[in-house]
């Protein structure tokens, strides 16, 4: 029996159009892989195909995959396509598989002994889990103008998801949040919806902190110095907790964020 | 003792003294409450709550956690604020929390504000000034963020509701586990006045909820519920009357949380324990660890400790010291236990136990499942079998699963444990050379 794989995109709509072509030739799912790189080894008795991104087919699987798995079971994989693994794609696709011949195709989540069921949901909390990190951590400076400026680079590609939040918490706000691992930029607007752009021009250098910027930054590090309890004091909690590699984007654990 | 120097005293300063003297309360948590976003005020909360920063003690930075004022008319020997010390005194005014609060919470530093004060003047003047800068957090500035605040025991009920419809969270804090305790260390407070308004508010929120069945739209007090805290170690209660009071706040007062704040010695004074080895951390951390087998896991108090065992094992955490004691109730058949039975499997946590529930509708589990579904097959093999069998051949037995517990060492989150086996250690030397790791050695030794 051959094996197919179907190399696309790093992007939901990437992957989704893939999902859409293996159903499309009745690929069987789990002689089928979906992966985002090119393979440094290449496998011999498999055949290997390019596919392109298409909005309407990957639309399709998306309409899809709402109406069957419901948003929940949506979002899910999203997160898990969002994360870094390399066989995010071919799990997630026979999960799909495997949920759609379901009666209820969302209780496909509860077959934790499906190795790729299991591997989509430790995908999608090793996603979820930075995103939310990155609720917290995320760190605002006011630029001139009052718009809110934050460098950020996530392992995950959980930008996206960081925007919507940001944008319901901050309707009123304009702010940028700066992916700098993929240089990618997403874009809020007071009282509009957010969008992503790439590589946008955008001189950071240039940018000047508004006056009352250097204050609050500063306020912001004696609070955190002074609410610590010495008696109590342990780095290696603390580091657990909020990582090093965090640490370069945040107020209080740097002097200034304009470097 | 006047305001006189307020006037030129930075907000700089004022944030240093202000939270300074509110890090010794415990509760920083910002869940419990879920609140979209209204698509035009600035502000949202998640009911898991976030953490937006760790202190260099490893504790959550969640919320903007000040006090009002640290003046005080009382004389708690416990506390840093007690009228008799000499140190220096500050207090924000309302616009200044509102300022700070916003500033904050714009540039995503914190996710709201925890709000506490020393009592300034009187009860009634301390609450009227909280819910002051609340009003104005939520009317002048229409912040939809996390709001905890204190209730002031002694303030006029009136007060207290009124600042309720504005929190998210109120809590009381109950200081000390006993009446006895609160008598000696905390002349000015009685347990009356602390329980009054706690019984006000969980009335309070129960009305509300009624109140919300009926009209949706009507105004939420206090919707993520209310917590207290107590000091372990300043006074001589065991464990076990310390899990009971907390399991009763549970049970009468519906808390949504206890927090347990291990004493640290802030203050000189003759009824105050000295303690030689810093604050009981692993105290604390053991009745955190009780306090989640009473919430989520189904226990109680009563079979956690008794009269007889009134203090927890300082070697094996509450859970395996359970089940060593009634290993009558063990092996649990993976397969057919119902969830309640599994959850008590040491080992085995709310969300593996829910995976295995959930998984085994559809196939049969294997050991190698149940690894991956996160269960910490080290602790648990004892006390389970999948289909009938065993992992490994072995016996249940008390002595021999205990020694073989104390063996795997037990991950704590701060390491005074370590340090202690690491001077040990070093006259064991010529173990480590034969490959193990200098804990196991000291653990066999105690065991």
């Amino acid at each position: 029996m051959e094996e197919h794989i179907l190399i696309c995109e790093d992007s939901l709509e990437g992957i989704f159009t893939a999902v859409y072509v293996a159903y499309e030739k009745r690929y069987r799912p789990e002689q089928t892989a979906i992966v985002t790189t090119e393979e440094g080894n290449m496998r011999l008795f498999a055949v290997y195909e390019h596919v392109l991104t298409d909005s309407v087919k990957s639309g399709k699987v998306m309409n899809t995959l709402r109406r069957r798995f419901g948003e929940e079971g949506f979002y899910k994989f999203c997160l898990a396509l969002a994360s870094t693994g390399e066989d995010k794609g071919t799990v997630v696709y026979r999960t799909i598989a495997r949920g759609l011949g379901l009666r209820r195709p969302f209780s496909v989540f509860d077959m934790h002994t499906d190795r790729n069921v299991d591997r989509t949901h430790k995908l999608k909390y090793q996603a979820w889990h930075e995103m939310h990190q990155l609720f917290g951590f995320v760190r605002f400076r006011e630029i001139q103008g009052g718009i809110l400026f934050s460098e950020i680079c996530p392992k995950n590609n959980v930008l996206p998801f960081l925007a919507d939040h940001f944008s319901d918490r901050f309707p009123a706000e304009h702010f940028l949040i700066y992916d700098k691992g993929r240089t990618l930029f997403a874009v809020h607007e007071a009282g509009r919806q957010w969008f992503l752009a790439q590589d946008l021009h955008f001189e950071r250098e240039g940018v000047k902190e508004s006056e009352t910027e250097a204050l609050y930054q500063e306020l912001f590090r004696h609070f955190c110095h002074k609410i610590a309890i010495e008696a109590r004091g342990n780095d290696a909690l603390q580091r657990g907790m909020l990582p090093l590699h965090f640490r370069l984007y945040m107020t209080e654990f740097t002097n200034s964020l304009s470097k | 003792m006047e305001f006189l120097s307020q006037e030129t005293m930075s907000i700089k300063e004022k944030l240093g003294i202000l939270s300074d003297a509110a890090k010794y309360d415990v509760a920083c948590t910002s869940s419990g409450v879920d609140r979209t976003g209204n698509g035009r005020d600035m502000g949202s909360a998640l009911a898991s709550g976030i953490c937006h920063s760790f202190s260099a003690d490893g504790r959550c930075i969640s919320l903007l956690k000040i006090l009002m004022t640290n003046e005080c008319i009382y004389d708690c020997k416990y506390c840093i604020n007690r009228r008799s010390n000499d140190v220096p005194r500050a207090a924000f005014t309302p616009e200044e929390i509102c300022d700070l609060t916003i500033g904050f919470y714009r540039r995503n530093y914190i996710e709201g504000l925890f709000l506490s004060s020393g009592i300034l003047g009187t009860p009634d003047l301390t609450m009227e000034l909280l819910h002051r800068s609340l009003y104005l957090l939520r009317h002048q500035h229409h912040f939809r963020g996390y709001i905890h605040v204190k209730a002031i025991p002694g303030a006029d009920p009136e007060l207290i509701y009124r600042t309720g419809l504005l929190a998210d969270r109120m809590s009381i804090n109950l200081e000390l586990p006993t009446a006895e305790g609160l008598r000696t260390l905390a002349p000015n407070k009685h347990r009356k006045k602390i329980l009054t308004p706690m019984r006000q508010i969980q009335t309070g929120i129960t009305a509300n909820q009624n109140e919300i069945a009926l009209y949706r739209h009507a105004p939420r007090f206090v919707p993520a519920g209310q917590s207290t805290q107590m000091i372990i170690g300043a006074t001589p209660e065991s464990d076990y009357q310390i899990l009971r009071v907390a399991e009763s706040l549970y049970q009468k007062f519906d808390l949504k949380r206890v927090f347990y704040s291990a004493f640290v010695h802030v203050n000189e004074d003759k009824d105050l324990p000295a303690l030689a080895g810093g604050p009981p951390l692993l105290r604390e951390h053991r009745l955190y660890q009780a306090d989640w087998l009473l919430r989520y896991y189904g226990f109680e108090a009563g079979e956690l400790l008794n009269e007889k065992k009134p203090n927890f094992n300082i070697l094996l955490d509450p859970k395996c010291d359970w089940a060593l004691g009634h290993l009558e109730q063990f092996p649990v058949e993976i397969q057919t236990a119902d969830y309640q039975k599994i959850l008590r499997v040491p080992g085995i946590g709310v969300r593996s136990a829910l995976k295995i529930v959930q998984a085994r509708k559809s196939a049969r589990l294997r050991f190698e499942d149940l690894k991956r579904i996160g269960v910490v097959l080290k602790r648990a093999h004892f006390f389970i079998t999948c289909n009938g069998k065993q992992m490994y051949p072995v016996k249940l037995e008390e002595d021999y699963i205990t020694r073989n517990l104390l063996y795997e060492k037990e991950k704590l989150p701060f390491d005074k444990q370590q340090v202690t086996y690491r001077q040990l250690s070093l006259f064991d030397d010529y173990q480590v050379g034969a490959g193990t790791e200098g804990g196991d050695v000291l653990w066999k030794n105690i065991s």
